[in-house]
């Protein structure tokens, strides 16, 4: 880090939360404070519901994914734009016509109050710890990898968050996203195209991709029905769409977004707007990590991209074992580099030499293996240690590779993305804090400026629990997969409770609260034996289990109450 | 409270809405054949 890239940083961080600050101040009441006085345009929700779900692990895992496992990610989002059409359908008019500040608002009117309390408390859980992951996950990569205090970092970011969502509340989110999403996009670009411009001079696009693509990395589609595999055509359509049905229909951190459209109209455009890009936005990040990949084969990259676990392995007895397999890989990326050169120059002469072909899939296939021998050391030095560096990957190259200036510009993208995400969060928290507990069982009259004042603390006491939260966190296998990973665990079920409440009109309160419950017990068990332990089914489909469950429990013990009420009605 | 789901539908936004759904087939289509073309 140069003095300019830290001026690139710090005044584009100081732009955006002083534009929050100083655009949104003076809420003179609830509806202005939490729905943002209903007049945000479409493409400002569009950009905002894009802003909110694409945190700093999107674009630190991302490309790191990539890098190691191909493109096969994106088919996650295949279920997204479906999701989209059918939120704009059902849900936005009626969260529109009855004139709700939380989702969650709905579920009283149409079951009952403790229905609605469930939900709520539901999304306080984990949006709670999801805000915490949204600024812990970009704070450890970050300071290992530039040295900086964790803790320091977990406060730098919670506060500048806390500073213009407690200001502004819901508009002050809204207009920064803008910002934020200008800056991601920008900070994006630049890079791609500095990586293309860092491949060799006679290595067309095209030829890079051909490269790619021989190593497994544009293997973007999975068609097999095999449930252990996590990406495929099929849990990314059904298993996707009911996760971004959950999260863009029941979570009030997105909800929220295009609650405060100007018009039911303007919220739809927003959500479709989030529809046409996503698919894309996501090819792309993921292409970026993919010509990281094509970049490596000419330049050589560590044998482990984590900083703290080469530390840990140099202050220990397999530091001679290790440099070993350092010394390997030295050797193996030469060869590797001669053989793609020679490979490229023979593609330019329009000849796909297959024996090339094959000895550079064997010198990736041998790298991975001396990365996985590495990776064991590491684990034997110290068993606790978390092996997998996907999420360093991009970062590494951005620090190690590309000129000052832009890594200035991509730091904060990374800091941006946190930002938009957590305060997203905080503001959800807050508004379901006031709307949905504190609001509903507050007792006597109270002023709007009351309900103002407490939104605001609550935004701060969310803040304040999600950055203590981002201090005692552990890095866990994937950041962006545990962020998933707990979305998928409580979506079905408050999913579940709302297509019931959209679409069985015959199921009532009591049966849908304790269905609701009972599913969620059990999806918990599902996911510890399943999913955790023996591994034998993606995490996705926790989604589908949660709202499938949920709605057949519902209708059964509808059905039970229903006929025993009336057997006891014909008894009296 | 009437549970009643508004259904949006005016012609424009069936088109919209079934426009997002083929464009995203199309991207999947579109996957495919990148798939084919540098494997």
């Amino acid at each position: 880090m140069q003095l300019l890239d830290w001026i690139i940083l710090s005044a584009t961080l100081i732009f955006i939360v002083a534009y929050g600050v100083l655009k949104t101040k003076g809420s003179k009441n609830v509806e202005e404070y939490i729905l943002g006085n209903n007049e945000t345009p479409w493409w400002t929700v569009g950009l905002s519901v894009m802003a909110t779900q694409a945190s700093a692990i999107t674009f630190l895992s991302t490309p790191g994914q990539a890098y190691h496992d191909g493109m096969g990610f994106v088919q996650f989002y295949f279920g997204l734009p479906l999701a989209m059409v059918v939120i704009c359908i059902t849900f936005i008019p009626i969260f529109h016509k009855l004139k709700v500040y939380t989702a969650y608002e709905y579920l009283e009117q149409r079951f009952d109050v403790k229905t609605r309390t469930l939900a709520s408390v539901i999304f306080l859980i984990q949006r709670g710890l999801g805000t915490g992951l949204t600024i812990y996950a970009p704070a450890i990569i970050l300071s290992s990898l530039l040295g900086w205090n964790l803790n320091l970092m977990n406060l730098i970011i919670g506060l500048l968050v806390i500073i213009y969502t407690v200001s502004g509340g819901t508009k002050a989110v809204n207009v920064t996203h803008k910002q934020q999403m200008f800056v991601i996009m920008i900070g994006m670009a630049f890079a791609f195209y500095m990586i293309l411009e860092y491949l060799p001079e006679d290595l067309s696009f095209s030829n890079a991709m051909h490269i790619a693509g021989a190593n497994n990395k544009l293997d973007i589609l999975n068609f097999s029905f095999d449930p252990e595999e996590r990406y495929t055509v099929w849990s990314g359509i059904a298993g996707g769409f009911f996760l971004m049905l959950a999260y863009f229909g029941t979570d009030q951190s997105q909800v929220g977004r295009y609650l405060s459209g100007r018009s039911i109209r303007e919220s739809q455009m927003g959500l479709i707007m989030n529809g046409f890009l996503k698919v894309p936005m996501q090819f792309f990040i993921l292409l970026i990590g993919v010509m990281v990949f094509v970049f490596f084969q000419f330049h050589s990259a560590p044998l482990h991209f984590n900083p703290n676990n080469t530390r840990i392995i140099n202050n220990s007895e397999y530091k001679p074992d290790y440099e070993r397999l350092e010394g390997h890989l030295k050797m193996v990326a030469a060869e590797k580099e001669e053989i793609s050169l020679l490979y490229v120059h023979q593609l330019n002469q329009d000849y796909d030499n297959k024996e090339l072909h094959n000895k550079m899939v064997a010198l990736n296939t041998r790298e991975k293996d001396l990365r996985d021998q590495a990776k064991d050391l590491i684990k034997k030095a110290d068993k606790g240690a978390e092996t997998n560096d996907k999420d360093y990957v991009f970062l590494y190259f951005i620090l190690n590779f590309l000129p000052h200036g832009l890594i200035g510009l991509l730091l904060a993208v990374i800091f941006s993305a946190a930002m938009s995400s957590s305060a997203s969060g905080l503001n959800a928290l807050a508004s379901t804090t006031t709307i949905d507990i504190y609001k509903r069982y507050a007792k006597g009259e109270k002023s709007e400026k009351h309900f103002v004042d407490m939104t605001k603390l609550f935004t701060l006491m969310w803040g304040i629990i999600a950055i203590l939260f981002a201090c005692v966190g552990t890095l866990f296998e994937n950041l962006i997969q545990l962020v998933n990973i707990i979305g998928s665990i409580f979506y079905g079920t408050v999913l579940g409770v709302f297509l019931v409440a959209f679409f069985i009109k015959y199921v009532k309160a009591e049966a849908i609260f304790w269905s609701a419950l009972v599913t969620q017990a059990a999806v918990i068990v599902i996911y510890r034996i399943y999913v955790y332990e023996v591994e034998i089914l993606s995490y996705l489909w926790l989604n589908v289990i949660g709202a499938a469950m949920t709605i057949v429990l519902a209708t059964l013990v509808q059905l039970f109450i229903g006929n025993r009420r009336g057997t006891e009605s014909i008894g009296e | 409270m009437k549970n009643t789901i508004m259904k949006d539908n005016s012609s424009s936004w069936k088109k919209s809405y079934s426009l997002v759904l083929l464009l995203n087939v199309v991207y999947i289509v579109l996957f495919y054949f990148l798939m084919q073309i540098f494997s």
